[in-house]
């Protein structure tokens, strides 16, 4: 196993960590240009649907803040009548969050950053 | 309680009501179920709650506090049908706790509870008809072609189930009606005449059916997309009261960005209109906000489309944090709304202002 493949085991396992926090559908760490480093989606979700619409989403809204002046986001919450995403930076990528509408964000987000400091304390180390 | 405390929580009520007759909208509404909900007036509450949501749909603010007031009440019937899905589980055990998450609008626990008792018991239509109702839900929201065609086909399967189920043969009907596919909905009126002949409001559908013109096309699919493409060019969606008054008075809606300056950090304020059009800015003159909406407009549009492909339905509102900055998009009725703030903002003040802008300044 080669030292990418360490690290997209490892991301896998702290995704897998985060779907356990009630509310939590999927999460996936991918590149802006939609390059799947790592995921673990539930069953309702499908991998390339994600990763497409999510790179769409990050490029539209980087072009779109840079345009403004406003530099790249660190965090970006969309809310849906019947979900919501989380978008976190992590310089090399992103990590993606797929939430149920129904629970309290503030806890959900908790969580999403911790394993986002995990994933870019990963990228450190190797 | 004494005569007393009556006495002064009906005084209570009355000012809390008249301070919502001063400037009636979704927040004071929604403030005044607070208030009932403190003085244990539920009753009174729900009412307000049911009848602020037929005057403001979409309203955020009302959907809460109406799930608030429905979850207080439904709290017992949701331990006994818990208890009967755990103890006695059945069809029914199962679509009757569907129905109650889908009435709490917990509406993904009631699309994995049908979804089981669709799995485990798979000759019971109820729970079809959960999943059934939920999509259509969201497609007379998003005028989706693909949530119609989910919807429908999940009908027809709880048809095939139970071909004499009166209300849903009339939800079916009244269904093909609604996006024009006159031939199948003739055919559902049909099959409820066939156990009901002297059924008045079938004969009557009927009627109203051979009288309207139907479309071409045949295929369920192509009369969705149809409808769809009819509903993407405005023809099939009314426009709210919210954008029907701002897009004839654009000066009144600049005015009333001001408010939005008491945001520590605030930056500017771009309202666009349903097709992406500057509708107001504020500050700054008319060419630079154009610019300013240009951009928004294509980030929007990427929020709408992230929304609708995820199948979370349609895009509410989202806020990108920076570090220097904050840039928060919301969507009320059709009109697209962008504070941008810079990091001396606090999160939380943004969104609420931003909230309560939305909800209660734009209305009044």
């Amino acid at each position: 196993m080669n030292v990418a493949e360490r690290q997209a085991t490892v991301m896998e396992k702290i995704l897998e960590e985060l779907n356990q926090v009630a509310g939590v559908k999927g999460s996936m760490v991918v590149t802006k240009d939609g390059v799947v480093v790592a995921e673990a989606l539930g069953p309702d979700l499908q991998k390339d649907v994600v990763a497409a619409v999510s790179s769409h989403m990050i490029q539209m809204s980087e072009r779109g803040l840079e345009e403004l002046g406003r530099g790249m986001f660190e965090r970006f919450v969309l809310t849906s009548a019947h979900g919501r995403m989380v978008f976190v930076n992590l310089d090399v990528g992103y990590l993606v969050v797929i939430i149920k509408m129904e629970m309290r964000l503030g806890q959900v987000l908790i969580e999403v950053e911790s394993a986002a400091r995990k994933i870019r304390g990963l990228n450190r180390r190797i | 309680m004494g005569w007393w405390s009556d006495f002064k929580t009906g005084r209570e009520l009355e000012s809390a009501r008249r301070d919502v007759a001063r400037a009636r909208s979704p927040y004071s509404i929604s403030q005044f179920i607070d208030r009932c909900i403190d003085l244990q007036k539920l009753d009174v509450a729900l009412e307000e709650a049911e009848k602020g949501l037929q005057e403001f749909p979409s309203s955020e603010s009302l959907t809460e506090a109406f799930k608030k007031m429905i979850r207080a009440k439904c709290a017992d019937d949701l331990k006994a049908f818990r208890d009967e899905v755990r103890k006695t589980p059945g069809p029914k055990a199962y679509y009757k706790l569907a129905c109650l998450y889908k009435e709490m609008r917990d509406l993904d626990q009631a699309i994995e509870l049908a979804r089981k008792g669709a799995e485990l018991y798979p000759t019971f239509e109820g729970n079809y008809i959960v999943l059934a109702d939920i999509r259509y839900e969201r497609f007379q929201r998003d005028l989706r072609a693909s949530d119609g065609l989910q919807a429908v086909q999940l009908f027809e399967k709880a048809v095939d189930l139970n071909r004499e189920n009166y209300r849903l043969l009339f939800q079916l009907a009244e269904i093909y009606q609604a996006i024009g596919a006159r031939e199948h909905a003739i055919e559902k009126a049909k099959m409820i005449l066939a156990f009901a002949p002297d059924d008045r409001r079938a004969l009557k559908l009927l009627e109203d059916l051979e009288a309207q013109k139907g479309t071409k096309a045949t295929d369920l699919k192509e009369i969705l997309q149809d409808f769809e493409r009819r509903a993407a060019s405005g023809t099939v969606r009314k426009m709210g009261a919210l954008v029907q008054r701002y897009l004839k008075a654009p000066d009144q809606l600049a005015r009333k960005l001001v408010f939005l300056e008491k945001i520590p950090g605030f930056q500017r304020a771009i309202v666009l209109g349903p097709s992406g059009e500057l509708l107001a800015g504020y500050p700054g003159g008319p060419d630079e906000n154009r610019k300013v909406g240009e951009v928004l407009k294509r980030v929007f549009a990427a929020g709408i489309e992230c929304s609708l492909r995820m199948d979370i339905s349609t895009f509410e509102k989202g806020l990108f944090e920076g570090k220097d900055s904050y840039t928060c998009l919301v969507m009320a009725d059709r009109l697209q709304i962008a504070v941008l703030c810079s990091s001396k903002a606090k999160r939380e003040k943004i969104l609420e202002e931003v909230h309560r802008f939305v909800e209660h300044e734009l209305y009044i």
